[in-house]
């Protein structure tokens, strides 16, 4: 293992050997008053949590990491972080991995990193209520390097699989400066036609007919773009554009059966 | 052709004062569909009251021990000076932190300040709403699973 740098970029990093959840430690952090930028970092998390309370399987080998950042933004721009951090774990996996094709890497809506297709880091932001209508987040970052789970609804891989032999330590030092170019490119939301612009190049099955999974219905279409809010836009068979701000995606074509 | 703001105004009018939930106005290549506000396109209101199947691979969530009301608006008679906790950003309102957990509050239930009241998803953010008074829950004003737009009041509290 690495030695554990005190930073990552220029933000600093809370290291555990083992902790519950960093997500759940940078919230409780938060009500505390700590404002952040702080990562919380862990080797081994024993309840990591993903979407929806489905557990995030923690593995030492994979990186931990939960961002907290005090009002990032006004609460309703703020989910654009999900592609902000996106984002930012693209560029600092690109890299790590030397050599690894660019076209490999994609990003599916709206921040799952994807290997060839397949899973290889998810990205889960929660928010907490401060005062006077501002939000802290914890933006928690589980990346597959040496292991990946084999019984998900989503294939899955590692970037081990690819030949990287990429550590979390140092994945993170490069994640930690990426996301402070990929926050100042934001600029509080006043620059997310940039996000948004890079996102789009990235993202995984645009012009690809997709299912969307939605808590009370699934939805089925072409997904053609993401909005100026971040949302998916959907053309619905009847030729009706509807815009999805959140949900699973899977798609629809022959290979994916 | 194309229409006119006064045309749609109009049209607003119309399905405001009807029992309409959805129109759809379509005059050459023009296609206007209005809806009411329950009626969005991602969320329609129709559905149970806690809603029986989850994203994804998910656990279905459970029914609720006690049975719910099948109107959209949970309520019970509060008294004057009820406080309001409105939606900060457009989302799925979640009434459980997950699907096969108990709901946070349910109606009626005492709450203080701070306490966490619901959760909104948006992308893959999920906003922790909390209590900003001490009081007891008069109205839930959406159903688990539903979208919400911005401002709309999710709880209302009569304060302590």
């Amino acid at each position: 293992m690495d030695k554990f740098p005190a930073r990552a970029g220029t933000i600093p990093v809370s290291w555990f050997e083992t902790i519950g959840s960093t997500n759940a430690e940078a919230l409780t952090r938060a009500a505390r008053g700590e404002r952040g930028p702080l990562f919380i970092a862990a080797e081994r998390q024993s309840a990591g949590r993903g979407r929806r309370g489905r557990a995030w399987i923690s593995e030492p080998g994979n990186l931990h990491a939960t961002l907290l950042i005090a009002d990032p933004a006004p609460p309703a721009v703020s989910p654009q972080l999900c592609f902000v951090a996106a984002l930012a774990l693209h560029d600092a996996v690109l890299d790590g991995c030397a050599g690894l094709a660019p076209t490999r890497l994609k990003l599916k809506w709206p921040n799952d990193l994807l290997l060839d297709g397949a899973k290889t880091a998810g990205i889960l932001i929660e928010g907490t209520a401060l005062a006077d209508n501002r939000i802290a987040v914890a933006i928690g970052f589980g990346v597959n390097c040496k292991h990946h789970p084999s019984d998900t609804p989503f294939p899955a891989t590692d970037l081990a699989r690819a030949g990287s032999d990429l550590s979390p330590v140092s994945l993170l030092a490069k994640l930690g400066m990426r996301m402070e170019e990929r926050l100042k490119e934001w600029n509080r939301g006043e620059g997310f036609s940039a996000t948004r612009a890079a996102w789009l190049l990235r993202g995984q099955g645009i012009g690809d007919e997709i299912e969307v999974r939605l808590p009370q219905r699934n939805l089925n279409g072409i997904f053609e773009s993401i909005n100026e809010q971040g949302e998916l836009v959907l053309r619905r068979p009847d030729g009706e554009r509807q815009a999805i701000s959140a949900g699973d995606i899977f798609p629809l074509n022959a290979k994916a059966g | 052709m194309s229409l006119r703001y006064e045309e749609i105004a109009e049209i607003m009018k119309i399905i405001d004062s009807s029992s309409c939930d959805e129109l759809i106005v379509e005059t050459g290549d023009v296609k206007l569909v209005v809806r009411r506000n329950g009626a969005h396109g991602a969320s329609p209101p129709i559905e149970r009251p806690l809603a029986a199947s989850a994203a994804s691979s998910a656990v279905a969530a459970p029914r609720p021990a006690s049975p719910a009301p099948v109107a959209q608006q949970e309520k019970i008679e509060a008294g004057s000076g009820k406080l309001e906790i409105t939606a900060p950003m457009v989302g799925t309102f979640y009434r459980a932190p997950s699907p096969d957990a108990p709901a946070f509050v349910e109606l009626g239930s005492v709450v203080k300040k701070g306490q966490p009241l619901c959760l909104i998803e948006v992308m893959k953010l999920f906003t922790t709403i909390n209590s900003e008074f001490d009081g007891r829950i008069v109205q839930i004003g959406a159903e688990n699973g539903e979208l919400v737009e911005y401002g709309r009041v999710l709880f209302v509290i009569e304060p302590a």
